[in-house]
């Protein structure tokens, strides 16, 4: 009895750390630590719904915010970013309203993406973060996507 | 009351000629009697009394109601079905036009190069 429990310890001990490994600032933000759950737009997909895309996980946020909040959630994506192995990212009036950071691939060799953009209308800020990850590269995911390439 | 009296009784009861209240009598006096004399009558009246019990239960077979049924559960599972294939396709749409937003508005520099090589 005491060796299963200590095997499900094991086990949990090991996921959290599985899970900390992926840990990214934006991991906050997918928590609802950041901004409200109450006012976000939220989509998760994983598993056969993704395979044709390479992908297997999809996770997007979408909210309405002021400058304060916005920045807040800015701040994590430059964070995650810092590390990044390649990133496209946009300033525009002193923040950042777009970026697209390839992360540090996974030890299991899954690819990481994180997508950010934010529009301001009228005082308030449109925020989409996004978090791919998959055996998608990002030229994958580019002739896929990229319409402008078509 | 001895044993002769429920004899009797056994007997009128196999010719149905028992008033209600003497076949109320026998069947205690059968219920609570050891005595194989009785084994006989205590078998046929245990399957008449089993048999009455399954018939005073009897089992309708409604066969369009098991249609009605089938048709209800295989409804219902159509509709959970498409409701959530539904959702999963709206879900899949929402990722492609988010993503294509993201991949799409990225600063096209090649672009910008060749429009300004082009117009010089």
């Amino acid at each position: 009895m005491m060796k299963r429990l200590l095997t499900i310890l094991a086990a949990m001990l090991l996921c959290a750390a599985a899970s900390a490994q992926e840990g990214l600032y934006v991991e906050d933000l997918f928590e609802g630590k950041v901004i409200s759950q109450k006012i976000m737009k939220r989509t998760f997909i994983s598993g056969a719904q993704l395979r044709p895309y390479k992908l297997d996980t999809y996770k997007s946020l979408t909210f309405t915010v002021d400058e304060g909040a916005m920045h807040e959630v800015e701040v994590r994506v430059i964070r995650d970013a810092y590390d990044a192995l390649d990133k496209q990212m946009d300033y525009d009036g002193g923040h950042l309203t777009y970026a697209l950071v390839c992360l540090e691939p996974l030890p299991n060799g899954l690819n990481r993406f994180l997508c950010y953009q934010a529009k301001e209308i009228k005082g308030l800020w449109d925020v989409t973060v996004v978090y791919l990850r998959g055996r998608a590269s990002v030229e994958d995911l580019n002739l896929m996507f990229n319409k402008k390439e078509r | 009351m001895n044993k002769s009296y429920y004899k009797r009784l056994c007997r009128e009861w196999f010719d149905a000629a028992l008033s209600p209240r003497e076949e109320r009598r026998l069947k205690s006096f059968l219920a609570t009697t050891e005595d194989p004399e009785f084994d006989e009558a205590k078998a046929v009246m245990g399957y008449f009394a089993a048999g009455r019990a399954i018939s005073a239960k009897p089992v309708r077979r409604r066969p369009w109601m098991s249609i009605v049924a089938a048709a209800a559960a295989i409804s219902a599972l159509f509709i959970i079905g498409t409701t959530i294939r539904n959702n999963s396709l709206k879900a899949i749409d929402s990722m492609e036009s988010t993503l294509t937003e993201f991949f799409s508005s990225g600063a096209d520099v090649e672009g910008s190069l060749t429009a300004l090589i082009n117009k010089e």
